[in-house]
């Protein structure tokens, strides 16, 4: 038996293994024993959701921790997700009237927002700004670099995937060392090797290691656009300058960044739909 | 008289996005229709803390582009870049290969990616009293006819210097070279 207790980005890709969640029919994601859930868990869940609900399935999660039921209202993931997901024991619609009178007000906490335009990407902008200058101490510059890093990651989402969207949320959490904060952006498209296939002038490559160490490569993405493909290149640029880490999945490679420790790495994980993105900074 | 793009709307000093971008450069393309022949049309970002490289490549990359494709009888210019809109401008400009002037005060400056031996040439004009010609070019800092030509005229080619016809002492037709008024 698993003894898997998060719902976390270096998770997340186990659970889904472990619990045969692509596979079955009647997936059923069991949070029995669960205990903790950050947004680089979040969002790749809310990306698999929409991503099995547009095959006609619905997931059904377990869940009978209270801190943690309160956590999938709280997030907002209910709010983006109640039509396509089914909670047990079941998780009541009037819960989200509670979420309408707090959503927004938590600064250390940006709600799961589902991005389907570029329009939908200001206010969370704003607010991520505001709480890492607000929460997090950032200089006003040092806040806009990150909130430029994150346009471009989130305006991937949607450039990349004509009928899909993207998940954005953030969290501040507190640790023996400092604050620490966790942004997870997630989409349920079709993953990088396919839209950089799409431009006839990336270099050939051969699977999906090869496609995310080619998007993090200024100038490369799906256009023959020579001012188009930046998003991940100054990403790395900022979580090496900030001592922070990234990790970026897409199809069945995960590349892993960790600036503080000077550290890179690639591993195979189950084949996922779309593309995630988990970003830590800590506190300065 | 510059035809001027003012950026800052509606107190809205943050400017994500490229498709943001696209609604400018809309804007930019009918200053840059309106603009008569050796007119400078001015990007103005007073006020504006912030935009993002998508927006920056949308509206200075492919506004630069424009203007070395298709108004090349015009000028473009940013005004008014904070010390932190500059850096990332610069950033986004170097990432695509590109150039274009920044108007600071009563001068100009380059900034983007370019060789330092055309700022090199465009500072011996921006610094100019009068005109100068391949010549002067030459002699000032030692080069040969050739080479202060092509400097020249790649200056010219992407918008950074103005460039007339005019006769020299000689009779001879010749460039004469200033700087965007």
């Amino acid at each position: 038996m698993s003894n898997i207790n998060k719902l976390i980005s270096t998770t997340f890709t186990d659970i889904v293994r472990n619990q045969r969640l692509l596979e079955t029919t009647d997936a059923v994601l069991d949070l029995s024993n669960f205990t903790f859930i950050s947004p680089g868990g979040l969002v790749p869940l809310t990306a698999l959701c929409f991503d099995l609900s547009k095959k006609g399935r619905t997931l059904k999660i377990k869940v009978a921790n209270p801190n943690l039921r309160n956590y999938f209202v709280k997030s907002g993931f209910l709010d983006v997700a109640c039509e396509i997901v089914r909670f047990d024991p079941q998780i009541l619609p009037t819960r989200l009237v509670d979420y309408d009178d707090w959503k927004g007000l938590d600064t250390k906490l940006i709600e799961l927002t589902k991005i389907e335009n570029h329009n939908d990407l200001d206010p969370i902008l704003k607010r991520t700004i505001n709480t890492l200058r607000g929460e997090m101490k950032y200089p006003k510059n040092d806040a806009f670099n990150l909130g430029i890093a994150l346009s471009e990651m989130c305006q991937n989402t949607i450039d990349h995937n004509k009928e899909a969207c993207g998940f954005f949320s953030l969290q501040l959490f507190n640790s023996g060392g400092g604050s620490f904060m966790e942004i997870g952006i997630s989409d349920c498209g079709v993953g990088l090797a396919q839209t950089l296939r799409e431009n006839p002038k990336t270099p050939a490559f051969k699977g999906d290691f090869e496609a995310i160490k080619l998007a993090t490569e200024l100038g490369l993405s799906q256009y023959d656009d020579p001012t188009r493909g930046t998003g991940f290149y100054h990403l790395i640029r900022i979580v090496e300058k900030y001592l922070g880490s990234l990790r970026i999945t897409s199809g069945s490679a995960t590349f892993y960044y960790r600036a503080d420790k000077n550290q890179t790495l690639s591993f195979y994980s189950v084949p996922m739909p779309g593309v995630t993105v988990v970003l830590s900074l800590p506190q300065i | 008289m510059a035809e001027r793009l003012i950026l800052y709307r509606n107190g809205d000093s943050q400017l994500w996005t490229r498709e943001k971008a696209k609604l400018f450069r809309k804007e930019l393309r009918e200053l840059f229709e309106k603009a008569g022949s050796f007119e400078l049309v001015i990007i103005d970002v007073q006020d504006i803390e912030v935009f993002d490289f998508s927006f920056a490549n949308e509206l200075f990359g492919k506004g630069v582009l424009s203007r070395n494709g298709e108004f090349t009888d015009k000028f473009l210019a940013v005004e008014h870049l904070t010390d932190y809109t500059r850096e990332n401008l610069i950033s986004a400009l170097e990432g695509l290969g590109l150039a274009m002037l920044e108007r600071k005060g009563d001068g100009y400056r380059i900034i983007g990616k370019l060789h330092k031996t055309y700022i090199e040439t465009f500072e011996l004009i921006a610094n100019a009293r009068s005109p100068l010609t391949a010549n002067h070019i030459k002699d000032q800092l030692n080069i040969n006819h050739t080479t202060a030509n092509e400097r020249l005229t790649k200056l010219f080619n992407l918008g950074l210097v103005k460039r007339e016809k005019d006769r020299s002492d000689a009779g001879r037709d010749q460039f004469i070279y200033t700087m965007v008024e």
